[in-house]
């Protein structure tokens, strides 16, 4: 079942960084304009990150990911703190205005300052690597390779150390 | 010689950036230079034990208080929140 899910700068570029995004054909992927700035921005350096964004923004012209113009309103400018940047408060208004199920985030901080408005509306915070949990549940990659996954995307974050490792190590090392 | 970094302010930022800069009589790139550079000393310094405490947090060996006590408390409640919404994703997938 294809269904909606919106991802910010943070998860795209993760979800780039190890190749994943050809692998999320059974969801209609979105993002919002506000993403797509920040993608150009990022992609004006001179370094991985930067050119992930400019495979991502491809694929955006390419029509792989949708893009959603979002008004500002008062509840999204609301939510924009030092927490939460005005793409990431776009996202979550992206959700609930094309009733997308899901919104893919690997910024702690924005998923903080999210959290609550998200449940209020039933959408559900996730982080990139649900992409890949999802993609083994459904038989497309096995357990070893969800792992060495999860484990690119440590090593490409340079997320070594953290919270991600501990589950991983409790969720895929068995 | 430097790098050049271009990043693009919101209006509210961009507006105190420049009332600083004239009450300063500071130049807004020297203010930025500035900001930037206490910011990344701060951070960097407390890097490594928010990743320590993450990770304890994450396996259970700490508590929600004592990340508070180490983190402060919208820190902690950063890292919690994190870490419920990826063992969710690690969970349920989307």
């Amino acid at each position: 079942m294809s269904r909606g899910v919106v991802a910010d700068t943070s998860a795209l570029l993760t979800l780039e960084l190890v190749d994943l995004l050809d692998r999320i054909a059974f969801v209609d992927l979105a993002t919002v304009g506000r993403v797509v700035s920040e993608l150009e921005d990022l992609a004006g350096f001179d370094d991985e990150e930067a050119a992930a964004a400019e495979r991502v923004l491809s694929r955006i012209d390419g029509g792989g990911i949708e893009v959603f113009s979002i008004q500002a309103t008062e509840t999204m400018e609301a939510l924009v703190s030092n927490r939460v940047q005005p793409a990431e408060a776009a996202c979550l208004q992206a959700c609930r205005e094309s009733k997308a199920e899901v919104l893919v985030t690997d910024d702690a901080r924005a998923i903080a300052g999210l959290r609550d408005e998200a449940m209020a509306h039933g959408i559900r915070l996730r982080i990139s690597v649900a992409v890949i949990v999802e993609s083994r549940k459904r038989g497309e990659l096995s357990t070893t390779q969800a792992r060495r996954l999860v484990d690119e995307i440590i090593e490409a974050r340079g997320w070594e150390g953290g919270v991600l490792e501990v589950l991983a190590r409790r969720h895929l090392d068995r | 010689m430097g790098s050049v970094l271009t990043v693009r302010l919101e209006e509210e930022l961009s507006r105190r950036l420049q009332e600083l800069a004239a009450e300063k009589h500071a130049n807004k790139s020297d203010l930025v230079r500035e900001a930037l550079q206490d910011y990344l000393d701060k951070e960097q310094s407390l890097s490594e034990i928010r990743g320590l405490a993450s990770e304890r947090f994450a396996e259970g060996k700490i508590g929600f208080d004592d990340l508070v006590q180490i983190l402060g408390f919208e820190e902690a409640k950063t890292v919690a929140y994190y870490t419920d919404v990826a063992e969710r994703s690690f969970d349920d997938g989307l």
